[in-house]
């Protein structure tokens, strides 16, 4: 009896088939840096990683999108604004708990992201197409719905993030507990990634029919990621409407969403935490650097090509294979390679 | 040939035609479980056309499918994977960032149920699946003798390997009739004959598999019955000893004498 049916099959061959579990590695690294930043540097750097670290929680959403399933959303940033109005008119005009304002924006982040879940059923572009088209009418759309977001004015918040016995009142404080989020959204992120969820994901990024003929139902993989991505974003504004404590229409323009894409892209996109190295770069060196006002416009949109074209594969995974090479934490070529069959199909991938 | 017979994939009068061209014209084959079917023909007859139609990936024009006795024509890819009938590309299509393992494990997504909050969370569950689900990769890749390669990085592979693990990542899927286009293409002696060894054990498991394959010593080394395509339609077919003498197969594979 040959047939695959899993542990009690018969096995020839390798036997250790443990899955490997995500890293640690990068989280706790991550949070030592986090940790350690205000206390080498000083205090000044916390205005500076706060918004770094409310965007990264976006990011990281955006990350398992177009890292994984290959789509592009040019509307994290009106999904955040969802969000952020949302966690603001929930605190203000129902004067609910801050805990509640903050799953309100979780949830209508996912739930728009949802709404636009039809898209998907046709190719990627049209993804593409309609979270731009969002990005775009956001701005319009809260300035219009006044009674729920103060319309061109804004709104301000009320009070400051309260989670359970813990008031978020400083600046420190605040800083804390978003870096904790981003940490919180990586791990989970990435044991989705590392997930059967997670590989049909990576299937999508093969082709749809692909992905089809092994079984994934792609429209409902495409819109999981798509809503996972609004979830994250939605948490995203969630933070930021009580950082800030106020909120206008303009805070969230197009412009948010083409930042978080090209952190994405720069860190690194089959990473979870590539969105938030990149967001490192393209927000903190312009702010470290003086680069005058014309060469800082220029940052970003320059950075996302030159990234974009020669090192696609983004920051984190140059710096994993950098340090492979240095201190030979993993080979780069496994042994199992050595064992390629002599003869005419000999060529790899690479030289065909 | 009836349909509603049991157990088995069974392709009834199958029409395709693209605008004036009609690629299929009334094909019809049986697949039981167990049984190797092969399928030759020169460039351009169908094959893939076929296998596209019985696979869902394409709708045909006429003719029914039914597949374990429940009428399947139209159904669409992943619904027919779940079912249990899966296929291979001409192109082996791994994920070149993935490990061979990984690759493999794309393939047994349907043999899972665990959801995302498990997952993300990583519950006891999802632990318990992601183990089955590895041992169940691990397994498809030892048959098709890659077991080996299973940490290797896809990009890395020969394109023999490549085709191997294609075939490794379908049989994760636990499918109980698979549909190869060509899987020895491309693939040097000992490859092939690792891929037949793998192609025997998988069918004596109760596996039905129609294979496209220009092979010929391959088809006729492993299959039960051998189909002819040409023109759209089948032209001959039988077991192999019958099918090898019959003058399609003499004009496309042998030549015809001077």
């Amino acid at each position: 009896m040959t047939r695959i049916d899993g542990p009690a099959a018969e096995r020839r061959g390798r036997s250790d088939a443990r899955p490997a579990w995500p890293s640690w590695r990068a989280p706790v690294a991550l949070g030592l840096v986090a940790a350690v930043a205000p206390m080498a540097l000083g205090t000044w750097v916390i205005p500076l990683l706060v918004p770094v670290a409310i965007s990264s929680v976006s990011a990281v959403g955006l990350s398992l999108l177009v890292g994984r399933a290959g789509l592009v959303s040019l509307g994290q940033g009106a999904l955040a604004g969802v969000g952020a109005f949302t966690a603001a008119s929930v605190s203000v005009r129902l004067d609910a708990p801050p805990e509640l304002a903050l799953c309100a924006a979780v949830v209508t982040g996912g739930a728009v992201a949802c709404a636009l879940t039809p898209f998907l059923r046709l190719s990627g572009l049209y993804l593409s197409l309609a979270t731009l088209v969002l990005a775009l009418m956001f701005q319009r759309i809260a300035v219009v719905a006044e009674p729920i977001t103060g319309g061109a004015d804004g709104i301000a918040m009320e009070g400051n993030l309260r989670l359970g016995f813990i008031d978020v009142a400083s600046e420190t404080a605040f800083y804390a507990v978003a870096w904790a989020a981003v940490i919180v959204a990586g791990v989970l992120v990435a044991n989705i990634q590392r997930s059967r969820k997670g590989r049909s994901f990576e299937a999508l990024s093969a082709g749809e029919d692909l992905a089809r003929s092994v079984g994934v139902r792609v429209t409902t993989a495409k819109s999981t990621a798509f809503v996972i991505s609004g979830l994250c974003s939605g948490l995203s504004g969630g933070l930021y409407a009580y950082y800030n404590q106020f909120l206008t229409p303009e805070q969230f323009g197009v412009g948010q969403s083409i930042l978080l894409l090209a952190a994405v892209i720069v860190g690194g996109p089959r990473s979870p935490w590539g969105g938030v190295v990149g967001l490192m770069v393209l927000q903190l060196l312009p702010e470290t650097v003086d680069l005058g006002s014309e060469p800082e416009a220029l940052f970003t949109p320059l950075l996302l090509l030159l990234f974009a074209g020669f090192l696609p594969q983004g920051l984190v995974a140059a710096a994993g294979t950098g340090l492979g090479r240095l201190w030979r934490i993993r080979p780069l070529t496994r042994p199992a390679q050595a064992a390629v069959t002599a003869g005419p199909s000999e060529r790899t991938a690479d030289e065909r | 040939m009836s349909g509603d017979e049991r157990g088995g994939l069974t392709v009834a009068r199958l029409s395709r035609s693209f605008g004036g061209l009609q690629v299929l014209r009334d094909v019809s084959f049986r697949l039981n479980p167990g049984q190797v079917v092969g399928l030759i023909g020169p460039n351009g007859a169908g094959k893939s056309t076929l296998i596209n139609c019985v696979t869902g990936a394409l709708t045909p024009d006429g003719g029914d499918i039914w597949l374990n006795g429940a009428w399947a024509t139209g159904r669409s890819p992943d619904a027919l994977c779940r079912s249990g009938l899966s296929r291979t590309f001409q192109h082996a299509r791994l994920l070149e960032e993935l490990t061979v393992l990984d690759n493999v494990l794309v393939g047994a997504h349907v043999r899972g149920r665990v959801g995302l909050v498990s997952a993300a969370l990583r519950l006891p569950s999802h632990r318990r699946e992601e183990i089955r689900l590895h041992e169940c990769a691990m397994h498809a890749l030892d048959l098709v003798g890659c077991g080996h390669l299973a940490d290797t990085p896809a990009h890395a592979l020969t394109t023999g390997q490549q085709r191997l693990v294609s075939v490794a990542r379908v049989l994760a899927s636990d499918p109980r009739f698979v549909l190869l286009d060509e899987p020895a293409a491309g693939l040097d002696d000992t490859e092939t004959g690792a891929l037949a060894d793998a192609l025997r054990q998988v069918a004596a498991g109760d596996v039905g598999l129609l294979i496209i394959e220009h092979h010929l010593e391959l088809i006729m080394e492993l299959c039960d019955e051998v189909l002819v395509l040409a023109g759209g339609g089948v032209v001959a077919s039988g077991p192999p000893a019958v099918v090898r003498s019959h003058p399609a197969v003499v004009d496309a594979y042998l030549g015809t004498p001077a």
